[in-house]
């Protein structure tokens, strides 16, 4: 197993430099001199010169890629705040949201998969099935602004948008999106639940057990669904990563300023220093997520080895 | 196998804690103070530095808190400036090259934290303050953005300076470093000489970026003095959440109000500012906070697009009933801004075909424009000089911003006659590529195929649009701009020959020497009917010439409860807060009723 995951820590390495060598290139192409954005309408030749210098953009390229790669990454042009401050300011008000939303929605996929899987072809199924895939079709930028406006808005139920300090005023804000970030995400995961563990309730194995007298809310939990964790693992330990970041869209529309929040704006306001830092965090943690992933196999389903 | 039902349901358990925990949040409404005027925040500080803000909201905010040697009198139209920190306007030399300029005494630097100095109560303000704060302005190391536009070649010895910051660094500055242009006389009188008379040099003294600031208190805070501001103004800053709140409070020790020294007896009923605290709450879209205002969360607010309908009779312009009903009051007024699209001069097909521009300018309809992309909050251009100036006739015609297709196409044929042929494919370059520039580009191509011209947008993020602007690689961009001071001045230095180069401000690259004549005689002057004769000749030819084509003049649309009062718009000027006043019970009472 050492041997194995050796190997594929080497192998990031150079997905790895793909990824920043890509993203840093973009940069360079869409947004060559990050000063003039930031000099604002005067400018003069040595005003954009002291800009530059503040930017850290005013030595060679090849010096600015190996800086990024050495997580020497300079402030951030819009904050003028070093990108660790910034991630520690704001990865926890993600956090706030995606931890909570992420277990319900987890939760709420498996326990319905289940539950619809196991009365396969009654009312019930059809019935979560269609609000599955209508949860899937409608966008979720029209299910943000509806909600909004109708518990938000108009019922007010829960505040329209904000964020305050303290536990439970931050989870006053946060309820609403992290109950519109379960319904936006809810539908997928049933909808491939369900199908995973139809296939196994349909397995050689399954019918053993039934015909050996087990009952089968036994076969669902013991036999049906230990299978059915090999899939729930690929899909959620490599999204562990992005719910530090957030959401881009979710977080701006109801104004929680973290880390999803942050990458919206810094792209828009090409802030380099604090795209190219979340690009390469986020890579790194996604390619050792997908290597936990691969070791965790191996304990759900002891068939699995990794060589 | 069996333990994974356990896991299973004990999960199912903590989802159920997780979603009562949210449940019994809601019931943790944070508490609101009566006494706290509640206004939304649309931007994104840059920086609370005086002398690296260079954004409307940074400059804004900095209003509340600093103070500059000069500010405009609040309500009073034309704009009319007085002594704010300065004990009286500058005095000339008989040249025009020196200014020199008393100030006030008794007014104190106040620090709402007492981190700087204990009890809060910092030093008076003196003219090293003031020197110390322009010097900064011009430090390599605080790469301030309006270092050109204000003291860049109009201070005697500043290129000194500068090269001496650049080469010493940020920590050993010498800040009591001569400077031939920025003389301390004594304590209370500064003198700023100049290479050349510039009567404009007044209205930087005027704006935020020249306010004073505390040199203790820039030392203590070191890079952080731009989250800390320490100033002397009406309000100092009780609170600061990056991205989501700032708190201002009363100051303590504020002399009630600008025009006096410390220490002056002000009737209580006079001093200012009425309000003890208001709340700044950030938000990056415009609908929630609407939401909110209409909630009575919000005193004030803007009107989102999205909600314009809901807000605004179309029919009539005037405020919805039913926010009527609630006690909402529709403010109108004039921004000191002109929005057009730029004609590069240096492009061979348009620069050298003045019918081709006329035509343009004629074929494009200004009104639905304004009434299908700003809700009819807009007014179609004249001159390239918005309303608000001495100069500017609201009922002034001019021919190439009357829509006339007939005179247009009539104007086309002279155009292809000049160009020995049909005029080739034209591109407009857009400042973004959502959907409202895509939009914009779409109705302008739709605009000029009815005079035969073929126009091809190209969406730009702002940062290459500003690098081709600035370099001159465009051929139409779409563009505005926002007066920094009440001279016309302030637009005409965009069609000033010397301002045409790369970089320069005449971004249309427009060459005309009789204009330039004009402009460089009128620069010396100050405000006279001479001077305001010659602007109008300048605008002239602007206007005859067209390297803009004028769009409109926006207008500003905000609304506000009826317990708030005394709010006027100013153009410029800051410290306007302290100006409004709130009426707490009538608040509580209309929240009641609604």
């Amino acid at each position: 197993m050492l041997a194995y995951i050796v190997r594929k820590l080497l192998l990031s390495i150079p997905i790895l430099l793909g990824i920043v060598t890509l993203t840093f290139v973009l940069f360079c192409v869409v947004a060559p001199d990050p000063a003039r954005v930031y000099a604002g309408k005067f400018k003069s030749e040595a005003q954009l010169q002291a800009l530059r210098h503040q930017l850290g953009t005013d030595v060679p390229k090849s010096r600015q890629f190996w800086n990024i790669l050495t997580f020497h990454f300079a402030n951030s042009s819009r904050y003028q705040e070093p990108v660790w401050h910034l991630f520690l300011r704001k990865a926890p008000i993600s956090l706030a949201i995606q931890i909570p939303a992420f277990f319900i929605e987890l939760g709420l996929q498996l326990a319905l998969a289940l539950l619809v899987a196991s009365r396969r072809g009654t009312i019930l199924d059809y019935g979560i099935t269609f609000l599955a895939v209508l949860g899937m079709s409608v966008p979720v930028i029209s299910l943000y602004l509806g909600t909004q406006w109708i518990f938000g808005g108009w019922l007010q139920w829960f505040p329209v948008a904000g964020w305050s300090p303290g536990f439970f005023y931050a989870l006053h804000f946060a309820a609403l999106p992290i109950i519109v970030s379960v319904i936006g995400g809810i539908g997928g995961g049933v909808r491939f639940y369900r199908t995973v563990t139809l296939e196994e309730i349909n397995s050689d194995y399954v019918r053993t057990a039934r015909a050996k007298g087990v009952s089968a809310r036994d076969t669902l939990f013991t036999h049906v669904f230990g299978n059915v964790l090999i899939p729930v693992l690929t899909n959620t330990v490599v999204v562990l990563p992005l719910l530090f970041t957030g959401s881009l869209i979710l977080e701006r529309l109801f104004q929680i300023p973290g880390f999803g929040a942050l990458l919206f704006d810094s792209i828009h306001a090409q802030d380099q220093p604090v795209v190219m830092f979340i690009v390469y965090v986020t890579s790194i943690l996604y390619l050792f997520m997908l290597i936990v992933t691969d070791v965790l196999y191996t304990l759900v389903d002891p068939r699995v080895t990794l060589k | 196998m069996r333990k994974t039902k356990w896991i299973f349901f004990v999960y199912l358990a903590i989802v159920g804690l997780i979603v009562i925990g949210v449940g019994v949040s809601l019931s943790f409404t944070p508490p609101r103070d009566p006494h706290t005027l509640y206004v939304e925040e649309l931007a994104t500080l840059k920086s609370l530095d005086p002398a690296e803000a260079n954004d409307e909201p940074s400059d804004d905010m900095i209003g509340e808190i600093y103070e500059s040697l000069y500010n405009y009198k609040y309500g009073v139209q034309p704009y009319t400036m007085f002594p704010e920190l300065a004990a009286e306007m500058p005095r000339y030399s008989a040249d025009g090259m020196e200014m020199t300029i008393p100030l006030r005494r008794g007014i104190h630097f106040y620090d709402p934290g007492k981190k700087v100095w204990p009890g809060g109560i910092g030093p008076e303000i003196k003219a090293r303050d003031v020197i110390y704060s322009f010097k900064r302005v011009c430090d390599f190391n605080i790469a301030s953005p309006v270092y050109s536009a204000v003291f860049q070649d109009q201070i005697v010895g500043l290129d000194d300076w500068w090269n001496y910051t650049k080469s010493i660094g940020a920590a050993k500055v010498d800040w009591d470093r001569p400077v031939k242009g920025f003389q301390i006389l004594d304590d209370y009188t500064i003198r700023l000489v100049m290479p050349r008379p510039n009567p404009q040099m007044v209205y930087n003294l005027a704006a935020m970026w020249t306010a004073v600031v505390s040199r203790d208190a820039v030392n203590y805070w070191g890079r952080d003095f731009r989250l800390h501001p320490v100033g002397s103004g009406s309000y100092c800053m009780t609170e600061y959440l990056r991205d989501q709140r700032i708190i201002l409070e009363a100051n303590p020790i504020y002399r009630g109000r600008g025009d006096v020294d410390g220490g002056a007896i002000v009737a209580d009923a006079d001093r200012m500012p009425h309000i003890e605290r208001v709340e700044y709450d950030f938000f990056d879209e415009l609908v929630p906070p609407y939401l909110l205002f209409t909630q009575g969360l919000f005193d004030v607010a803007g009107i989102p697009k999205e909600s314009f309908n809901q807000a605004i009779r179309v029919d009539t312009g005037d405020l919805s009933p039913a926010l009527a009903k609630k006690g909402v009051i529709l403010r109108k007024s004039d921004e000191a801004v002109t929005d057009y699209v730029g004609f590069n001069m240096q492009d061979p097909i348009l620069g050298r075909n003045k019918p081709l521009r006329q035509a343009m300018s004629m074929a494009f309809d200004r009104n639905a424009y304004i009434t299908n992309f700003l809700n009819g909050r807009g007014m179609p251009a004249i001159g390239p000089i918005p309303p608000g100036f001495p100069t500017f006739d609201r009922n002034a015609v001019n021919p190439y911003t009357q829509l006339n297709l007939e005179a247009a196409r009539e104007k086309m044929r002279q155009a292809e006659a000049i160009n020995g042929g049909p005029i080739p494919t034209l591109r407009i370059l857009m400042q973004d590529s959502d959907t409202t520039s895509r939009q914009m580009a779409e109705d302008f191509v739709l605009r000029m195929k009815q005079i035969g011209l073929t126009i091809e947008p190209e969406y730009r993020d702002f940062a290459r649009y500003l690098e081709m602007v600035d370099n001159r690689q465009t051929q139409l961009f779409e563009a505005g701009w926002l007066a920094d001071y009440p001279d016309e001045q302030d637009f005409l230095q965009l069609f000033y020959g010397k301002n045409a180069p790369a970089m320069g401000l005449n971004s249309a690259a427009y060459m005309n020497p009789e204009f330039d004549a004009l402009y460089e005689k009128a620069a010396v002057m100050r405000d006279s009917p001479e001077r305001r004769g010659l602007y109008l000749r300048m605008e002239h030819f602007v206007m005859e010439d067209c390297p803009w084509l004028l769009v409109e003049y926006p207008k500003l649309f905000a609304l506000h409860y009826d317990w708030v009062s005394g709010g006027y718009h100013m153009a410029y000027g800051y410290g306007l807060l302290q100006h409004l006043k709130l009426d707490e019970q009538f608040r509580r009472k209309r929240l009641e009723e609604n």
